[in-house]
């Protein structure tokens, strides 16, 4: 049972954050033509964050995750014209759950989550991310990268839905993740659920370990492995950072340097 | 004065030996031309002295003095004063060159680089290799075209300080004044820091500028010809045919890749299967 919902409206600032507590539940109310940002960050348990979008709207909502075992429930109804940004990036040190369920309601919605997570220490973290297609001329996309290490588990599992009504759609999800060693395991399983021929899909999907080829390039300049390992997950975690401020960008790189 | 030595080198990849006894010596301060028909272990010859995981080293040995470069790890060898330019640089997404260089920088240091004489280095490092300064700031290769990748490899070469330097191709892809740009590093390399060259090409322009103290032609996995400029004069005029004649040596040609022989309209499962019998 949840023991709170707070309610907040948003207003046409350029920055939002929000820190919830345990137990929270939280709706963001942004009225029509809003623009705003809103961080969430420092997390417990289990939390469920419920955004409520005008039309025309440019919504950035950023997760960013480093405490011990989250639980996340995201949902939103994303009205005419708004474009809705779901950023998270997770570098706990806990297991993790996040559950994110976004309808575009109307035409022209968009919305986009990008996804970066580093997971370790025998950690499980599972993203369950859905997109449902209403209408017509709606768009979503799912782009996330992943690293296990230490016999971790990723699993990430995106769903877009077109339904029957939502001609000239477009949804597009795009998984990769990377495992440093034999132990840790992920799985990915970008779904597409197409009821209208009349729009465009696709799905990518890649697991695999680091090229080798790319480690040879760096330890051939004197980098030694643990450091060449670094820098390549570095470079593949770290472009979340560019929808982060420069505050949080350098504490994600920190994180992640740390991390090897 | 550090000196490379090979001593009947033998290597195979995935079963296949491609080096076949190789004896060869490079001392600092000398310029060595590697040439040879293609697909004849010179690559792979540069590629085993830097310790591609690829390759299997089954017999033979190579030192640094008197140290034993097949017992380092490839960050080893680099730290020792080895380095490769690689003839295809791997693009690496996400991985800054300016990080990276820093990065191998540190590498050959006891104390971490400054900021300031990081940049100046960097620098000036761009502007003997012609490079924009700016393109530090992108991901290592990636999107680099196939002649900023090759002086990329250049530019690298000169903020480590190699002994000995070993350049695969470095001339391939690049425009006249690009290889005229490599070649004054090079040469440059040369007479400041005396450091020693392993240079294949297969052509006699870039050997032209860089001046070779030494020549080498490498045929079915090893040396079979030593000599000076004037080895490498007579291969760009008559080629490699003529080595057949006097040195009794034939020449294997090129083994026909399994793929090659699948074009549009054939089938690859088929042509695949050719080879398991």
């Amino acid at each position: 049972m949840l023991s709170s919902i707070k309610e907040y409206k948003l207003d046409n600032l350029s920055s939002n954050s929000i820190s919830l507590e345990v137990d929270n539940s939280v709706v963001l109310i942004c009225p029509d033509n809003s623009n705003v940002t809103i961080d969430m960050k420092d997390f417990s348990s289990v939390n469920n964050v419920e955004i409520k979008g005008g039309q025309n709207s440019n919504i950035l909502v950023r997760f960013l995750f480093t405490c011990k075992d989250i639980e996340l429930n995201i949902k939103s109804d994303v009205s005419r014209g708004t474009f809705l940004h779901i950023v998270l990036a997770d570098f706990s040190n806990g297991n993790t759950k996040v559950n994110s369920n976004i309808s575009l309601l109307e035409e022209k919605a968009h919305s986009t989550f990008n996804l970066a997570v580093l997971s370790s220490q025998e950690q499980t973290k599972v993203f369950n991310i859905s997109f449902d297609h209403h209408v017509s001329k709606t768009y979503s996309e799912i782009d996330a990268y992943g690293v296990s290490k230490d016999n971790s588990l990723i699993k990430i599992l995106g769903t877009s839905h077109i339904e029957n009504k939502a001609d000239k759609s477009e949804a597009s999800q795009k998984v990769k993740v990377i495992l440093f060693d034999e132990k840790s395991r992920a799985i990915a399983n970008p779904i597409l659920k197409i009821d209208n021929n009349d729009i465009k899909a696709n799905h990518a999907c890649a697991i695999g370990s680091l090229k080798e080829e790319h480690l040879y390039y760096l330890l051939s300049r004197g980098i030694e492995l643990k450091e060449a390992r670094g820098l390549i997950t570095l470079g593949y975690l770290m472009p979340i950072s560019s929808y982060f401020d420069k505050d949080d960008s350098e504490f994600i790189k920190n994180l992640i340097g740390g991390s090897f | 004065m550090k000196c490379l030595k090979i001593r009947n080198l033998h290597a195979s990849v995935e079963g296949k030996e491609i080096l076949k006894g190789v004896n060869l010596d490079i001392n600092e301060d000398e310029t060595l031309a590697l040439l040879g028909p293609n697909g004849h272990g010179k690559s792979t010859l540069l590629a085993v002295i830097m310790g591609n995981p690829r390759y299997n080293v089954t017999e033979g040995s190579i030192y640094l003095d008197d140290e034993n470069v097949l017992e380092m790890s490839v960050d080893e060898r680099s730290k020792k004063g080895l380095f490769l330019a690689f003839q295809n640089p791997s693009e690496i997404p996400g991985v800054v060159a300016a990080d990276f260089f820093k990065g191998a920088i540190n590498t050959r240091r006891e104390s971490k680089i400054k900021l300031f004489e990081f940049y100046r280095l960097l620098e000036n490092a761009c502007k003997e290799v012609n490079l924009p300064f700016e393109m530090v700031n992108r991901n290592l290769n990636d999107g680099f075209s196939g002649g900023e990748k090759k002086r990329n490899e250049i530019l690298q070469m000169i903020l480590l300080n190699p002994n000995i330097a070993m350049l695969d191709e470095i001339d391939s892809g690049l425009d006249v004044d690009a290889i005229n740009v490599v070649s004054d590093a090079i040469l440059k390399e040369q007479k400041e820091k005396g450091t020693g060259f392993l240079v294949i090409s297969h052509y006699a322009r870039l050997f032209d500028l860089i001046h070779p103290t030494k020549a080498a032609i490498m045929v079915n996995g090893r040396i079979v010809l030593t000599g000076n400029g004037d080895l490498i004069k007579r291969i760009d005029k008559e080629g490699y045919e003529w080595i057949e004649k006097e040195t009794g040596v034939s020449i294997k040609k090129e083994d026909d890749h399994s793929m090659n022989r699948v074009s549009i309209g054939a089938c690859a499962t088929k042509e695949a299967f050719k080879n398991v019998k």
